[in-house]
């Protein structure tokens, strides 16, 4: 009781002490930025005050005082962080270093100027050499005859200066509550208060930029940012610390392709997935692992969109690197916790990949050379300022290394592995209000272990999509667009038994999404999904060219479904301080042949509270509902996996997810940490059956179990978004559990008990840094440690039909050992002449430079009835150094 | 530069195959739960053996449990084992049946009564797997890679799934033809040579060998069930196995589908090789259960099926597919009596060739002139066609 009493009471001092007091007469804020300080001044006591602050100042300040003498107080408080307050007319201004004169200089009239004069203002931003100069030209919005009063929306695309492209992902947001992030055409929409305003743009290595507003009434205001050429001190992640106090979502992981290229990773191949890897909270099973786990979840519970496409499989080369070309996407976006309702399908995760829409100036391009991947990527205007395209594609020289190692040399010499993709994508803009987008995405793999059995899988993905700015208040998306995932694998042990396995799925898909700004505290987001499924669980055909063969061909019967689902959200800001996003998903699966029908509502909720701009706490609460399955015995995604609906035998996996983090912005405002807890619980999640034969099963479903899976944990991260050593570090503790869901008898997997998930890695420790030396020269590590994943291992030997043999107990029960890596980057970046044609970049760098024998798995064999040996198996058990070079035109 | 190709080709050639490494676990002690193996065999001879699991990291055998073993079926008819035996390395006991003459239209099922712990075991009725037809058994030279395959071609008229083991026997020789032996003397430290007799030599060899792979096939999902061809053994051309002559035979079995799935998974645990596609090892329940206690697990499925048999020769006279890996032998020497009880005996030296009034001996290694050092003995198989001695 004591201690409740004394938890109580530390929670209300905690609470209070952040609390801007505003008593009968007396004023006080504490530790607020120099904006909120100014909109402070500008609700309580004048509107008219005027400030240019530095965007990479983050200095606080803390001002008590009564109403009357609140200015002089703050004159002081500012002057201490070499900020002036100057009275000038009715109007206070602001500046940083200087103060305006507010007398007219000597002589003044002698020099014959014009009467009125701003000329102190126009010396001081002289003085401070501002390349964006514009950005203190004062924007009339509306007509200033409206008579509107109350607030008003202000609407446009931001797009980048040099490629006219529109940038994604910037974050929009006034001095007080307002705040919104550009969406997949960069466009924004925001409402402001009629009259003055400071509105802020942040961007990933986007220059930040602030413009001065005055609101009338609706209108539109396009912007255009520059590249951050000299990132020293830039704000690299800078949106984050944004979204982090403004947005009331969680769990939402942001990064730009800028962070994607600096990360070494293996051969040097610049990898979204491993940049996700470095996340907290998500996991893989091992090195050159398909698939990654969030928060627990299974590898098939990420839905994976690459422009409104959903990627089945995105790895090459069995998950030594992502099937994404790094130079046409633009950013990539991780929706682990609060997942918006107009996603669904999947329980765990959303990764979100948004393609670049390409220079709409002039045509630009690259070509790049790795050790073991070529790429190239074209991008230009089709007709300027309308329709833009951009190209690019990957391929692999691997099989021609592996081709220098000479035959019978080694037991490498037999192997196979080769991939390639190619992105294309044209953007057309009708109108001011309209444009059409087309997307196709093709890639595919093959290899072989040995000489028996080789692999392929590929993914075709097209779409088209049709956004309309339907008003100032009204947006409107429509895509439509085919999903093709398929594999195969060719059995050669025997020529007359020998055969080929194709499995696959294919889906047809329709998405009409709504976004409406309905007032001022709420924005709504409705819309509606179909997805028809077409799943070819297998297909068997004897091998091509043999005459004779045994096999007899076999058609698993095609599974067809549709799945829709009806979303409605809403974003309601409170006030300043409090919002919530609150959303209601309705989905509906028809299985078809024989029929079935599941439907369920899933619940997206969550809320934040600011105490101060700089400290926040968030919560959330989701529901999902998964009809697609993916049924493997293997600890990777691999070829061999099958995809499986819901159906009369399969019930639809479901989950929901309670999370609650704390984000603090610190050291005046470089640095974000934030504190993510959540705990997670789902059934139907497939396992297999001890034995279970997963291809060309006619009876799949026989030979799978539903278990339950649980998970929880806690992530703490430390973001130091700019400054020459910038990065992240995190730790992650966090537990992923299974149990069968019925009772098998002496066949139930661990008889019924909690069992660990195969990616059940409770401490998770990562860091990616950047140290910038110069503009052109940069140098990254990466470190990645975490527990040993668990593995099946014997329980004992005996000898069975003339060799020995070993038994097995209870799965998952023992760890490999545990894993570390540090991998290290110099990147030189081109110089920045302007009139050069060709820019020229470096990446050379080593992965795993501790050169670890970090295992992939742990594992026992009697290689076909010997005496048993216990093997520890090692993909990169060496260090790997890469050189990479990139030419961009 | 070259450098850092060499690397690039090893994480790439890592990247196809993995590189492994010796690794040993700390593992707890195993719940010596009992082991049942054989398959009922009808109008054969049946074999079960019985023993207990034992530890991974220890090479001290549990002993194996005290059991009464027998075999019924439906019709009321009782066998009982003709011969108990005891494998000593293995610690298996043997209980072996003789059911040449038991019907194969009614089911059967084997019962256990475990003495230790006083549970019972049996395995359900089962029926008869028709037996299948060997059709070939073949050997494949494979020169480019250096290896003799040998193949088994079968059908069936019902049954998709086999099992078959092979038992391989081989006549070799020794690298000389010694003419003469040591007969130590331990009295006096200096013994005789004294030469063979009667064709007497230690130059031929016969050695044996079991299979120990479990060697499984399904013909399912093909149109017929037969296959051919099949490659099941692989002898590098340099194995002294091909040297003279070889034979092998081979017993093919049936057997149900849960037999094969159950076999099938206890040889996808034992040779996994922890790779990234390969499926993660799991048990599965056999078909033997304790009627005292559900739970209690036992390792082991029973089928019940006929047997086929076939064999092969391979005769390198007429193969010529030999190759003798050897280059160099030691050279013989002359030796002093005095020497030769210290060299037989510290130096591993055998007499190998002795003039014929005994003035001279020449010694060389014992692995130059005796071929039982290779692992072979003198036992020369009954159905051996050729007069070797």
């Amino acid at each position: 009781m004591k201690k409740g009493l004394f938890l109580l009471s530390a929670a209300a001092l905690f609470l209070s002490s952040f609390q801007s007091i505003r008593a009968q007469d007396i004023l006080e804020v504490k530790r607020v930025e120099l904006d909120s300080l100014v909109s402070f001044i500008k609700k309580e006591i004048t509107p008219s005050v005027f400030h240019i602050s530095n965007p990479q100042d983050h200095a606080t300040f803390d001002v008590r005082a009564e109403r009357d003498g609140f200015i002089d107080a703050t004159a002081t408080a500012l002057e201490a962080k070499g900020y002036k307050l100057s009275k000038y007319d009715k109007g206070i201004y602001i500046l940083h270093g200087k103060s305006i004169k507010p007398a007219l200089p000597a002589g003044y009239f002698a020099s014959g100027s014009g009467a009125r004069d701003d000329s102190a203002m126009l010396e001081y931003l002289a003085a401070q050499n501002l390349t964006v100069t514009f950005q203190n030209k004062i924007y009339e919005i509306g007509d200033p005859d409206s008579g509107k009063t109350g607030k008003a929306y202000l609407s446009g695309h931001v797009r980048d200066l040099s490629s006219g492209e529109p940038l994604v992902g910037v974050s929009v947001y006034d001095n007080a509550n307002s705040y919104t992030m550009t969406d997949n055409a960069g466009f924004y929409r925001l409402l402001l208060p009629i009259g003055e305003n400071v509105i802020n743009f942040s961007g990933y290595s986007m220059e930040d930029a602030r413009y001065n507003v005055v609101m009338h009434d609706d209108g539109g205001l396009d912007i255009v940012m520059k590249e951050k050429v000299t990132a020293l001190s830039g704000a690299v992640v800078s949106a984050d610390r944004i979204s982090n106090h403004r947005d009331a979502r969680m769990g939402i992981e942001k990064v730009h392709i800028n962070i994607v290229n600096k990360i070494p990773t293996a051969f040097g191949e610049a990898d979204v997935l491993k940049v996700v890897l470095s996340l907290p909270g998500v996991k893989s099973v091992g090195e050159a692992s398909s698939g990654f786990n969030v928060r627990g979840g299974s590898t098939d519970q990420n839905l994976i969109l690459f422009n409104d496409c959903t990627i089945y499989n995105p790895s090459h080369m069995f998950g030594v690197f992502s099937a994404f070309n790094t130079d046409v996407i633009n950013d990539v976006e991780l929706y682990k916790s609060s997942i918006p309702a107009q996603y669904g399908g999947r329980i765990s995760s959303v990764l979100e990949i948004k393609g670049r829409e390409g220079n709409s100036n002039k045509l630009t391009g690259s070509l790049g050379i790795g050790l073991l991947t070529g790429r190239f990527h074209l991008e230009g205007p089709i007709k300027k300022g309308r329709t833009t395209f951009i190209v690019g594609g990957r391929t692999t020289y691997s099989n021609w290394l592996l081709n220098l190692i000479p035959k019978g040399s080694s037991a490498y010499s037999g192997g196979r592995a080769g991939f390639s993709d190619f992105n294309a994508s044209i953007s057309h803009k009708v109108n001011e209000k309209n444009s059409l987008h087309a997307y196709a995405y093709l890639s595919r793999d093959n290899f072989s272990f040995d000489g028996d059995t080789s692999f392929a899988y590929a993914n075709i993905n097209a779409a088209l999509r049709w956004r309309s700015h339907i008003n100032e208040r009204n947006t409107m998306d429509l895509s439509a667009g085919y999903d093709n995932y398929h594999s195969s694998i060719d059995n050669t042990f025997n020529e007359m038994s020998g055969y080929t396995v194709k499995s696959g799925i294919r889906q047809g898909f329709l998405k009409l999404a709504f976004t409406s700004t309905a007032s001022e505290h709420h924005t709504f987001s409705y819309g509606l999904n179909n997805i028809y499924y077409m799943l070819n669980p297998g297909k068997r055909t004897p091998l091509k060219g043999v005459e004779y063969s045994l096999v007899k061909e076999m058609q698993i019967p095609e599974q067809n479904a549709l799945e829709s689902s009806l979303y409605f959200s809403d974003n309601w800001t409170v006030d300043d301080r409090l919002s919530f996003d609150m959303g209601l998903r309705l989905s509906g699966f028809l299985a078809l042949h024989p029929n079935k029908f599941y439907g369920a509502p899933e619940i997206r909720l969550s809320g934040k509270y600011s105490f101060r701009d700089n400290l926040s706490v968030k919560a959330g609460f989701n529901s999902m509902t998964q009809y697609i399955h993916l049924i493997s015995n293997t600890s990777s995604v691999s070829p061999m996996d099958y995809w499986f609906l819901s159906g009369d035998k399969v019930k639809p996996q479901q989950g929901w997810q309670a999370a609650s983090g704390l984000y603090w912005t610190v050291a005046d405002g470089k640095v974000d940490l934030s504190l993510e807890a959540y705990y997670k619980r789902s059934s139907n999640y497939l396992d297999y059956k001890s034995g279970a034969t997963l291809i060309m099963n006619p009876n799949l479903a026989d030979d799978v179990v539903g278990t339950y899976c649980k998970a929880y944990g806690i992530e703490l991260m430390v973001k130091k978004p700019v400054g020459k050593l910038n990065g992240w570090v995190s730790y992650s503790y966090s537990r992923a559990l299974m149990r069968e869901m019925e009772d098998r008898g002496v066949e139930t997997i661990n008889n019924g008990q909690w069992y660990n998930a195969p990616h059940d890695r409770p401490h998770d420790f990562k860091f990616v840094g950047n140290y910038k030396f110069t503009h052109r020269y940069s140098l990254s590590i990466n470190i990645d440690y975490a527990t040993g994943r668990p593995v099946t291992v014997p329980i004992g030997q005996y000898t069975y039909w003339g060799g020995k043999r070993l038994a097995y107990s209870e799965r998952n029960a023992f760890r490999i050992p545990d894993y570390f890596r540090m991998d290290v980057a110099m990147n030189i970046e081109p110089s920045h002449y302007l009139k050069k044609l060709t820019h020229l970049s470096f990446t050379i760098g080593v992965y795993n430079v501790t050169g670890r024998k970090n295992a992939y798995s742990v594992y026992y064999t009697t290689d076909g009835g010997g005496e048993p040996t216990g093997h520890l198996l090692s993909v990169f058990a060496c260090p790997v150094p890469y050189v990479n070079l990139n030419l961009k035109f | 530069m070259r450098n850092t190709i060499k690397h690039t080709l090893l994480a790439l050639a890592l990247l196809v195959t993995g590189c492994t490494y010796p690794f040993d676990i700390e593992f707890k002690e195993s719940d010596g739960r009992m082991v049942v193996e054989g398959n009922i065999i009808i109008g054969g001879r049946t074999t079960i053996y019985v023993s207990s699991l034992n530890d991974l990291s220890s090479d001290v055998r549990k002993p194996a449990p005290d059991v009464s073993v027998m075999i019924e079926n439906e019709s009321g008819t009782a066998f009982y084992p003709t011969v108990i035996g005891h494998d000593t390395k293995d610690a298996r006991t043997l209980y072996a049946f003789d059911m040449e003459k038991a019907p194969s239209d009614t089911r059967y099922r084997l019962r256990i009564f475990n003495k230790d712990n006083q549970h019972n075991y049996e395995t359900p009725w089962c029926e008869v797997q028709k037996g299948a037809v060997i059709d070939r058994l073949s050997y494949i030279p494979e020169p480019e890679k250096a290896r003799m395959a040998i193949a088994i071609s079968l059908h069936s008229e019902t049954e998709s799934y086999f099992q078959w083991s092979y038992e391989e026997h081989w006549e070799y020789h020794a690298p000389y033809r010694a003419n003469c032996f040591y007969i130590p003397n331990p009295d006096d430290g200096i013994g005789s040579v004294a030469f063979f007799q009667n064709g007497e030599n230690t130059y031929y060899c016969w050695s044996k060998n079991n299979s120990s792979e479990l060697l499984i096939f399904s013909t399912e999902g093909q149109k017929e069930d037969r296959f051919e061809d099949l490659e099941f053994h692989l002898i590098p051309q340099t194995s002294d196995k091909l040297s003279i002559l070889y034979y092998i035979e081979v017993t093919l079995q049936t057997l149900s589908k849960d037999c094969y799935t159950y076999l099938n998974n206890m040889k996808s645990n034992s040779d996994y090789n922890g790779s990234l596609f390969a499926p993660t090892p799991s048990e599965m329940a056999g078909n033997i259960h304790c009627t005292e206690d559900p739970s209690e697990q036992v390792i082991g499925f029973v089928n019940c099926s006929q047997v086929s048999k076939a064999h092969l020769f391979i005769d390198n006279n007429v193969t010529d597919f030999y190759f003798n890996p050897r280059t160099a032998l030691p050279l013989p020497q002359e030796l002093s009596k005095d020497v030769w009880q210290f060299s037989y005996y510290s130096l591993n030296m055998i007499p190998f060739s002795m003039m014929e009034d005994g003035s001279s001996v020449q010694w060389v290694d014992r692995s130059c002139a005796d071929c039982r050092v290779n692992g072979g003995t003198k036992n020369k198989p009954a159905f051996w066609p050729n007069s070797d001695k």
